[in-house]
């Protein structure tokens, strides 16, 4: 019989520890136990027999840690490992002659990945592939991935396995005492993203024992339509004359386990655990009945720690980061200035959104990369759930690859090519899909013609085993000033499509008041008649206080909100803010001083508003201002906080400036490439530079952290970059400053290099042959200006 | 547990000197952020012999008393990293404010564990830590301190490629087990109550006087 059928008859029990046994079998400390698979298979076959025999009948191959690297010291590839690990467990399985199942076993990686350490999504991938073509070569059964402490790696390795063979995927994730993984996700977050992976079963190992994963487990199955699977530690670990044992009796773990039993279709043993119990387990749970996996109604998305259900109340998404008609992010995006990414998608998290959008489709640029990494990178800052929005069907493919989470995907449309892309996509990765009503022959003018092609749609996905829970139909908004029928349009089949599909909503709703005067009006009135109608999910700004207003309203009017605790939060003390605190703040330049940023910028504004010469501004008041604080800070009358806000408060003030200035040439003081050489990811230090290089009118291009000789290289020329800044933390990179160095001479580019950094000495800078090394921020500073001076 | 403000503003470099307000207010609301975050902990005890240092006269010397040894890795976890970004997307004051705060209040935890290593009836007192990376005592070192506790698997500890620790609030260190007498005496030797006295590096800005 087939793993998956087996499954559904009846519940399968998985075998207990291996480490333990194997070191108790005489495996000397520190020897990686899958290397005994072909040094001692014996005595790896006969624990499986054991386990067997005890009345397992999923056998665990010894191969969890069988990565290249942890390997390599050993001389064997992951393939013969593979091989003769399912070898052991077949085996065994044909000695004890009954019916069981080989599951392939995949460990973690050992390393963290991206953003919290250095591992690259794709690089971890490939780390788990040989494993699970082996598994699918040699005969497995199905694959088990575990004790995975963080969801994005788990995504790697499902992507590996899904990309790499056909088995059915068993995930367990290692949980902590408050029902939190590692990186932060908990059970929800964990099952939005592996039930949109198709894993075959999911549920938890290590960590804890039967009693501290019996919360997980509830929470597990109340949210999980699929089966789960649970395999605990012998109970807790402590030391005992300098070895860790586990305090739980094989009895009592299977009492414990007995308590879950009926909500497990899976039941096994982690660390500590042995036969015995194996055995006490299966004895007292084999009769206890599986409650039938229910499959659950609701849609959540997730981001790499938390999940959002959509449906229940309305939720608001952001819609900042879309470079149609904003200036700025366009020049941004540009620039690749990242920051500024992260800012805005920042003050949306602040602002009140519970989703927030990204779509960085401009012609000029590489979308295909850009919008990845822009995920990406707003994941490594942002807690909330991300809306991918893109046109292209490659870019939504790579940032839905890399997405830690799962995503709402805006969108898929009635349009045959878009059916084609999208679709297979969404049954790759998963995802909670925004479809709108529009195909090949346009968008219909009636409430029936845009449910009619939801239908198909749902249909259509149906078909790629995409339920109909994922879905969410935006029905488009269209201006009520190109038809004046076509709120109603809008509004009539936001509330058939809830009514006769049973599926979620959408509208981006500001499109209403295209044309109009005062929009905010007649956008927060079409916005509270969306909601009444069954809006779900409004694609708007959370910035503004008008459409917040609606929305908080909204909620507290129709039960949403108890207390009306949300809308009082939101808007108690508002009118304070306006209060302006620039009567204790007598000029600009006493502002940038003390470093105070909201005054600098209302006094900035007012100074233009009021016909001042920007230039005057810029040269008689603000730098003077900033060398005053430059030079307070080097003979140590202040410090490095009071420093940077006064830099960041005349960043700030001149961006409002430079709006005013006529023309953008004569406004930057020179350009200065900064990096953080290769290897070392951090970066405060080089930030700070950059901070304070800008509010001396540099402009800083900033190639970031991990930069690659070879890309500074490439980019100064490119660029025709005559000063470079490059920082290093560690004594263990900074040989890359002085490749760096070398290239650039070997190159024959004319150009200078300061340099800087924790390790960073005059001695060392003069040996790789830097052309002035920066104590700190300021001499990096006043090198920029002798340097451009000169120029 | 309360954050040092005192040490923060030594480690932002004000030395004793008095923080403006608004920095002030920084320091807070960094305070503010920080709260909910929950430290990590292994130590694994062993011989000193069994661990087997070497390399390094800075440690053999340090250690000479201390026939056993706990080999201590804590660390402010992975969101305590994602906070850092935040509060540095933001602007850099509040970035090089929240390393400095995030530096003391891991130091502090820190501390804390290990005083409740210690076990006066067993007459086990803990002198000062000792880090890879400090005097000659090699970076090196950092993986097998890691490997030996387990770091990675019990509390998400890993070294990069590079060899940095992330998360990047972390410590590791190995901290000297011995008799009461010989604890203190080691604290009088040196300048104070033992950190800088036992770094070699004169001229760190930051050394405690």
């Amino acid at each position: 019989m087939q793993l998956v059928a087996a499954m559904e008859k009846g519940r399968l029990f998985f075998d207990g520890g291996m480490g333990s046994m194997l070191q108790e079998c005489g495996l000397p400390e520190g020897l990686l136990p899958d290397v005994w698979n072909i040094e001692n298979p014996t005595t790896v076959r006969d624990i499986h027999v054991a386990y067997l025999k005890a009345g397992a009948n999923l056998v665990t191959t010894n191969t969890f840690g069988a990565t290249e690297e942890k390997l390599a010291p050993y001389g064997y590839s992951v393939d013969d490992i593979m091989k003769a690990g399912i070898r052991c467990a077949m085996d065994a399985i044909q000695e004890v002659g009954k019916e069981a199942f080989v599951m392939a076993d995949l460990g973690p990686t050992g390393k963290l990945l991206k953003p919290y350490g250095d591992l690259e999504f794709e690089d971890a991938v490939s780390r788990f592939v040989p494993r699970a073509q082996s598994a699918q070569k040699y005969g497995a059964h199905g694959v088990l991935i575990e004790t995975m402490s963080d969801l994005y790696e788990m995504k790697s390795a499902i992507i590996a396995v899904k990309e790499h063979c056909d088995l059915p995927i068993f995930a367990t994730l290692i949980f902590d005492e408050h029902g939190k993984l590692l990186t932060g996700g908990d059970a929800k977050s964990a099952i939005a993203m592996l039930e949109g992976l198709g894993v075959t079963a999911l549920g938890v190992n290590c960590g804890l024992g039967p009693v501290g994963l019996q919360p997980v487990i509830e929470e597990l199955f109340t949210y999980s339509s699929l089966p789960l699977i649970c395999q605990p530690n012998a109970g807790l670990p402590r030391t005992q004359e300098g070895n860790t044992v586990y305090d739980l009796p094989p009895e009592e773990f299977a009492d414990q386990m007995e308590k879950m039993a009926d909500k497990l279709s899976v039941m096994g043993g982690c660390c500590g655990t042995t036969p015995a119990y194996i055995q006490a387990m299966v004895k007292r749970c084999e009769n206890i009945p599986v409650k039938p996996v229910k499959k659950k109604d609701d849609l959540f998305v997730s981001s790499y720690c938390m999940a959002v259900e959509l449906g229940k109340k309305p939720t608001v998404i952001g819609e900042r980061l879309n470079p149609t008609g904003k200036k700025k992010l366009k020049q941004a995006l540009k620039d690749h200035d990242i920051a500024y990414v992260l800012k805005e998608a920042l003050q949306q998290v602040e602002a009140g959104a519970d989703i927030l959008d990204v779509n960085v489709g401009m012609p000029e640029l590489d979308e295909v990369s850009l919008l990845s990494e822009c995920v990406q990178e707003i994941q490594s800052v942002v807690t909330l759930p991300l809306q991918i929005d893109s046109s292209d069907a490659k870019a939504m493919e790579r940032a839905l690859r890399y997405y830690n989470g799962k995503a709402l995907i805006n969108s898929v449309n009635g349009k045959e090519e878009s059916l084609n892309t999208i679709l297979p996509l969404v049954q790759k990765y998963g995802g909670g899909l925004i479809c709108l009503t529009l195909d090949d022959e346009g968008i219909p003018d009636t409430v029936e013609g845009r449910v009619k092609i939801a239908r198909k749609i749902i249909s259509r996905a149906k078909e790629y085993g995409i339920d109909k829970r994922e879905i969410i139909v935006d029905p488009l908004t269209l201006p009520v000033s190109a038809g004046e029928r076509n709120a109603l349009v809008t509004l009539g089949a936001v509330k058939a499509i809830k009514e006769e599909l049973g599926v979620k909503t959408v509208l981006g709703v500001s499109n209403v008041s295209f044309g109009l005067p005062r929009r905010e009006l007649m956008n927060t009135a079409f916005f509270t008649l969306a909601l009444q109608a069954g809006l779900d999910c409004a694609i708007i700004n959370p910035g503004s206080e008008e459409m917040m207003g609606a929305y908080r309203a909204f909620c507290a009017l129709y039960g949403f909100d108890a207390n009306s605790e949300q809308y009082i939060a939101q808007f108690k003390d508002t009118s304070k803010q306006e209060v302006v605190k620039t009567e204790n703040v007598s000029s600009l330049a006493f502002a940038i001083e003390k470093g105070l940023l909201d005054e600098a910028l209302l006094l900035a504004k007012q100074k233009i508003d009021s016909g001042e010469d920007v230039l005057k501004i810029i040269n008689e008041e603000m730098i003077p201002a900033l060398d005053r604080v430059g030079r307070a800070f080097e003979e140590g009358q202040l410090f490095l906080p009071q420093l940077l806000m006064s830099a960041e408060a005349t960043k700030t003030s001149f961006e409002v400036l430079k709006e005013a200035m006529p023309s953008q040439e004569g406004q930057s003081a020179g350009r200065v490439l900064l990096a953080t050489v290769k290897g070392d990811i951090h970066d405060i230090g080089k930030n700070i530079v950059k901070v304070l290089l800008e509010s001396y009118r540099f402009e800083v291009l900033d190639l970031g952290k991990d930069v690659a000789p070879e890309t500074i290289v490439e980019t100064v020329k490119r660029e025709d970059i005559t000063l470079i800044g490059l920082s290093a933390l560690m004594t263990t990179t900074a040989p890359y400053m002085k490749e760096t160095i070398t290239q650039l001479k070997h190159e024959g580019v004319a150009c200078r290099v300061f340099v800087g950094g924790a390790v960073i000495t005059q001695e060392y800078a003069n040996q790789i042959d830097a052309d002035f090394y920066a104590k700190d921020a300021m001499e990096g500073v006043h090198f920029a200006q002798k340097h451009f001076a000169a120029q | 547990m309360k954050l040092n403000r005192n040490e923060v503003a030594r480690y932002l470099g004000y030395g004793k000197k008095p923080v403006e307000a608004h920095i002030d207010a920084m320091i807070t609301e960094c305070e503010t952020a920080m709260r909910n975050l929950r430290p990590l902990y292994i130590a694994r005890k062993t011989s000193k012999d069994d661990f087997g240092i070497y390399g390094s006269k800075a440690v053999q010397r340090h250690l000479a008393d201390c026939p056993f040894v706990w080999v201590v890795v804590v660390t402010l976890g992975s969101e305590a990293d994602r906070l850092l970004r935040v509060f540095s997307a933001s602007n850099m004051a509040k970035g090089t404010v929240m390393h400095a705060c995030m530096s003391v209040l891991l130091e502090q935890y820190f501390m804390q564990y290990l005083e409740e290593l210690e076990n006066p009836q067993k007459e086990e007192y803990l002198i000062s830590p000792y880090s890879p990376g400090y005097g000659d005592f090699s970076l090196s070192w950092q993986s097998v301190f890691l490997e030996f506790v387990d770091a990675g698997r019990r509390i998400g500890v890993y070294l990069t490629e590079a060899g940095m620790l992330v998360p990047e609030k972390t410590i590791t260190a190995i901290v000297g087990i011995c008799e009461k007498k010989q604890r203190d005496r080691k604290r009088r030797q040196t300048i104070c109550d033992g950190h800088c006295g036992s770094c070699s590096e004169g001229d760190c800005t930051f050394r405690k006087e």
